[in-house]
């Protein structure tokens, strides 16, 4: 059973690194598109609430009262949360925390184009992807989290590689 | 190094797949694979055509598949319900995972250059069922491991 996992591991790997590859890529994409500042953030919902007609009724509400209060904050957030996220998975590094980080952007992207125009599977893919990664340790499987289990040992303090 | 990953996260994803494959019947049903509105298989195949991003497979869709619209939709019809059934109960599940990489693989050079369209999510796809087949991930929580459990006894 052993050789299977490590076999499913090295799988889920190659899902992880491509996750971390589709960050990093939108990423440079969003900076390019002036999406982290204050305008980029409004605009970005506008589009997605009104142009492209997703998000449920209670999803709206709390990107209304908490997001779009302060655009400015959330920006820097986002701007500097997404490129952790996406180098952790593509290096493996803390992956299980990288991941489900990833998890809850790739969930909010979810609900943020809900009953929109586009193909909404794509969201659960993501999700279900990042989650798997987080659930496997896949980190531990050509990443920096095998090192740090060989240096280290396993994780005190819950599952952080 | 620790070799103990669960498994079972495998056999969710596998059924999530499998439902993704089943509810994307909803707009190719048979007779006339429309849905009652929206896109159907007809309009999203006139797409590959216009959109085609290798010449020699918009030629294809348009020279063969089109004219022979129904035969190829009852083939795309079933195709896709056998892996979407397979993937959900875990059932020939490294056949299943491979049919459905086939598809994956067809969405994505037939939409790769569709305006709208994001090919990630047909190579993330595409990959999912490799994993599924790597694995043989109906031997947890799926019948090709009750099938294998049986056997034993």
């Amino acid at each position: 059973m052993g050789q299977v996992e490590n076999r499913m591991r090295q799988a889920v790997a190659i899902l992880r690194i491509t996750l971390g590859v589709i960050l990093v890529y939108a990423w440079f994409d969003n900076l390019q598109k002036g999406v982290y500042t204050a305008d980029g953030i409004v605009g970005l919902f506008n589009y997605l609430f009104n142009d492209n007609g997703g998000g449920p009724a209670f999803y709206r509400a709390i990107i209304n009262g908490t997001i779009l209060q302060v655009p400015g904050l959330f920006a820097v957030f986002q701007l500097v949360g997404e490129l952790l996220l996406g180098i952790g998975l593509l290096v493996g590094l803390f992956t299980p925390l990288a991941a489900v980080g990833a998890a809850l952007f790739f969930f909010n992207l979810f609900l943020a184009h809900f009953g929109g125009q586009e193909w909404i599977w794509t969201y659960v893919l993501l999700t279900v992807s990042a989650l798997v990664t987080a659930l496997t340790q896949s980190g531990r499987a050509w990443g920096l989290d095998s090192l740090l289990l060989k240096r280290l040992g396993e994780p005190p303090r819950g599952p952080i590689w | 190094m620790s070799l103990q990953a669960p498994l079972w996260p495998i056999a969710v994803a596998r059924a999530v797949i499998g439902l993704l494959w089943l509810f994307s019947l909803r707009w190719k049903l048979p007779p006339d694979f429309m849905p009652a509105e929206g896109r159907g298989l007809m309009d999203w195949l006139q797409l590959e055509v216009a959109h085609a991003a290798f010449p020699f497979y918009g030629r294809l869709v348009e020279q063969l598949v089109l004219p022979n619209f129904t035969l190829f939709a009852w083939m795309i019809f079933l195709a896709e319900l056998v892996v979407g059934l397979s993937l959900l109960t875990g059932a020939f599940t490294r056949l299943g995972a491979l049919l459905g990489m086939g598809l994956s693989l067809n969405l994505g050079i037939g939409l790769l250059e569709v305006p709208g369209e994001w090919p990630w999510s047909y190579a993330m796809l595409a990959m999912w069922h490799g994993l599924f087949f790597v694995t043989g991930a109906g031997r947890v929580w799926g019948l090709d491991g009750l099938r294998k459990r049986n056997s034993v006894a």
